[in-house]
């Protein structure tokens, strides 16, 4: 069974190679047929790569430990669900499931443009080969997934910390991000090669553009929300390496869905696209060549490994070939029109193009700095959160501001009125209700501009909502919500925006509350009690159970009061895996609207009797339920904005 | 054995179960304490703990690393605690620190020196950037005011008024004719 893996791969490594050159070739040979074969060659990969993951799949079904990855990643006690997400745990299971997916959007883009995009068509085909080269080739030469060992009575298990659903869904999540921004890149290098660099490539790769984002985003967010909940130290984005070689073409994939827009509405902008989408594309390799080489020091990292650098020759030869391709054709990016004014939504938009870029660049410039100081001077420094939080969250702020802007101001140039009749209401607003927050204790300068910032912002949408639909109202008589449905329906693009910078604000308004965060530590006997924020925690000891063989619980148990009455009985335990040395924090999350009340289990005696003293970690964090209702409603606002619009199917 | 727990363990009924159960070993390696410092000292230790990172890899400041038992994050509170309690100021714990572990144990490069290029750069970068690109706005748009201007001109002196053009559109019109 796992020859016929490998052989899968080594296989789809051919054909790949095919895929690559026979485009081309058929385009200079001008034969069809070639175009076809190589069309329907990525069908043939998709299929044996398929066939190979399913067959790793199953080594692990089948706790088949004689392939040293299965035994790496699982072992005989581990459930069925997380014995399936072991695929992607590791090194080598995630470079397949990369392919899988990669050949899997090949085979759609293929399916998609059957009677379009001809002429790009053979281009992007080979790009995604190309890219699928790479993959398939370390696959055969460097990390093999089916590598075999003696078999041992039992596998090393997976990471307890792992064996969280947050995290069986974070890292396919952000991998649908980084593979679907392929897509876009492997148009644009195909309108660069055929010089059809009018909007085609952008209007065709819009919703693989706002997949891939959306995904993205979405894999970063589950990946706080289990850190939050796991890790156990009360926050959720340690801006850790990768943590931010994820956020960087997120970034940039941002500044690029933005700036697109000018293109398509000016016909602007178009060696700015091509810069974005390249750059987002070099940034999610940047990624995979961190968390694979053991460059950086990080918990996310795949250990050191010479993976890394075949990804950096790759991104080294994709930033030379693709700079020499918009240089060649500058003459052909050059823009329709001009800007008419400083006040506009173009400049708007650049100046939000400026920002996202910045805010990457920062991100980057912190991420590598401790390489830059070390090889400049000798010497290790960190760079570590408070650099990052420091540098950030001025333009981070900068970027909220024009999330109220942006949208609203005029094409081409933004009268008094305009600017009168969309921002001096929200500007009023925010300005009393930022005063309004002033006395009752925003004491931080930074968490008062964001909160001012959301205001403004929010009010701005929604005026926006109310201003549409009530002119939609006196135009056909329907009712308000009939009116504003209607606006969606027929703009979901738009809209489906609005919502989307909607979910922002609250996931702004969900980090700042971090500047409000009370943190407390204790030790306390039985019946003893504790206060933090509005609670009283009363301590009623400790509890063991080990509801499979391979775990034991430890488990505090504490009567949250609030006002006099208990509200709940609160659990946080301590999980001990047969495993692991590490015991992994359980927390007791009391989540509302306003806070988390947020109890760890710090350490209890050994031995310890059920009316032994225990140490907590108490912490009330404001607003962070927000964040996660903001994901949520950005999530919704994607969703509408890719249904495709009334005028697109006419 | 769930059900003696929850009774309750002597010392002498764990020790027969350590025999037999391998978690409870893992239990007895794996249970953490927190750090013991007085109360009046909290401030100081909130403060300073934040500024260190800790270098058992995982990416956290000493104050957040999630490592119940980590090897570094551990000795280095029980270390730190002892100089507050000392007496020892920020600046003085800070120095003792960064001479046991170089610059790398601060969680955020110091200001001055070369690191000060780190602080500046992002920002830099963004204000070179932005005047660049308002220069070039500038450029558009009074390349398009003197567009204007001139349409106005035009508009205000008739539609050819130098001679080239004229002889111009008397040759094109003769042709069209």
């Amino acid at each position: 069974m796992n020859e016929i893996g490998e052989l899968c791969i080594l296989l789809s490594l051919g054909i790949s190679i095919y895929s690559f050159i026979v485009p081309i070739l058929g385009v200079k040979k001008k034969k069809g047929e070639l175009i076809a074969s190589a069309e329907n060659s990525i069908f043939t990969i998709l299929g044996l790569i398929s066939i190979s993951s399913f067959i790793l799949i199953y080594a692990f079904l089948i706790r088949d430990f004689s392939v040293e990855y299965v035994s790496s990643y699982s072992n005989r006690d581990l459930s069925t669900f997380y014995t399936i997400s072991a695929f992607w745990a590791g090194q080598k299971g995630s470079l397949l499931f990369w392919t899988w997916l990669l050949s899997i959007f090949g085979a759609v883009v293929v399916i998609q443009n059957r009677k379009k995009n001809r002429e790009l068509m053979p281009y992007v085909l080979s790009t995604i080969s190309l890219t699928l080269c790479l993959f398939l080739a370390l696959m055969v030469f460097v990390a093999r997934p089916f590598g075999l060992i003696y078999p041992p009575e039992d596998g090393h298990g997976l990471n307890p910390m792992l064996q969280n659903p947050g995290m069986v869904f974070h890292p396919p999540t952000l991998y649908i991000g980084y593979v679907g921004f392929t897509i876009p890149f492997a148009f644009a290098m195909a309108s660069l090669l055929t010089g059809q660099l009018g909007d085609v490539w952008i209007k065709t790769t819009r919703r693989w553009t706002i997949f891939s984002w959306f995904f993205l985003g979405m894999g970063n967010l589950l990946g706080a929300w289990w850190a939050y909940r796991v890790l156990g130290w009360g926050g959720y984005w340690a801006w850790d390496p990768v943590e931010n070689a994820s956020f960087m073409p997120w970034l940039t994939g941002t500044a690029y869905l933005h700036s697109v827009m000018i293109q398509e509405r000016r016909g602007m902008l178009k060696v700015w696209n091509m810069v974005l989408i390249v750059m987002t594309f070099c940034l999610t390799i940047f990624g995979t060549f961190l968390t694979r080489s053991g460059i950086v020091q990080s918990v996310h990292s795949f250990g050191e490994s010479t993976v890394g650098y075949y990804f950096l020759a790759f991104l080294i030869v994709t930033i030379i070939f693709s700079s020499y391709l918009i240089i060649s054709k500058l003459s052909l990016l050059k823009s329709n029109n001009e800007l008419d004014s400083i006040v506009s939504r173009e400049s708007s938009f650049l100046f939000n193009n400026l920002i996202l870029v910045g805010a990457a660049f920062a991100t980057f410039w912190g991420t590598m700095f401790p390489v830059i100081s070390e090889t400049i001077r000798g010497e290790k420094i960190t760079v570590g959160p408070p650099f990052f939080n420091q540098v950030n969250i001025p333009i981070g702020l900068a970027l909220l501001l024009l999330a109220g802007i942006c949208p609203l101001i005029s094409w081409k140039r933004a009268s008094i009125n305009n600017l009168k009749r969309n921002f001096l209401t929200p500007f009023l607003v925010s300005i009393i209700c930022g005063i309004a927050l002033i006395p009752i204790g925003i004491g931080h300068i930074f968490a008062w501009f964001s909160f001012t910032i959301s205001i403004f912002v929010l009010t701005t949408i929604l005026m926006e909502f109310h201003r549409s639909a009530k002119t939609r109202r006196e135009t056909t008589g329907e009712g308000f919500v009939k009116a504003l449905i209607t606006l969606f329906r027929k703009n979901k693009r738009r809209y489906g925006g609005y919502i989307i910078h909607i979910g922002v604000v609250l996931m702004y308004i969900g980090i700042t509350g971090t500047s409000y965060n009370i943190e407390k530590e204790a030790t306390l006997k039985n019946g003893e009690s504790m206060s933090i924020g509005n609670y009283k925690l009363i301590y009623r000891g400790l509890n063991y159970k080990e509801p499979v063989p391979t775990k034991a619980e430890v488990i505090a148990t504490m009567d949250v009061e609030k006002n006099g009455k208990i509200i709940v009985t609160a659990l946080p335990k301590k999980d001990f895996y047969k495993t692991s040395e590490e015991p992994i924090s359980r927390v007791y999350n009391l989540s509302g609207l306003k806070e988390d009340l947020y109890i760890i289990l710090a350490g209890f005696p050994i031995p310890f009797q059920k009316d032994s003293p225990a140490t907590f970690k108490i912490h009330v964090n404001p607003l962070v339920k927000w964040l996660w209702i903001g994901g949520i409603v950005l999530g919704i606002g994607t969703f509408i904005a890719m249904l495709p619009d009334w005028k697109e199917k006419k | 054995m769930i059900k003696i727990l929850d009774c309750g363990l002597r010392i002498a009924d764990f020790k027969k179960l350590i025999a037999h159960c391998s978690l409870l070993i893992l239990l007895l390696s794996g249970s953490a304490s927190a750090v013991t410092i007085d109360e009046k000292y909290k401030p100081l230790y909130e403060k300073v703990s934040d500024k260190f990172m800790c270098l058992c890899g995982c990416g956290s400041t000493i104050k957040t690393c999630p490592m119940e038992k980590c090897g570094f994050a551990v000795p280095f509170k029980e270390e730190m605690v002892g100089r507050i309690q000392m007496g020892e100021t920020e600046e003085q714990i800070i120095n003792y620190f960064v001479g046991k572990h170089g610059q790398q144990i601060l969680s955020a490069p110091t200001k001055k020196g070369f690191n000060l290029i780190a602080w500046i750069t992002p920002f830099a970068a963004i204000v070179v950037v932005g005047l660049l690109m308002k220069k070039i706005i500038d450029k558009w748009t009074t390349k398009g005011h003197i567009h204007e201007e001139e349409i106005k001109r035009i508009e205000k002196e008739g539609f050819v008024s130098g001679d080239k053009y004229k002889r111009i559109l008397k040759k094109e019109l003769e042709e069209f004719e």
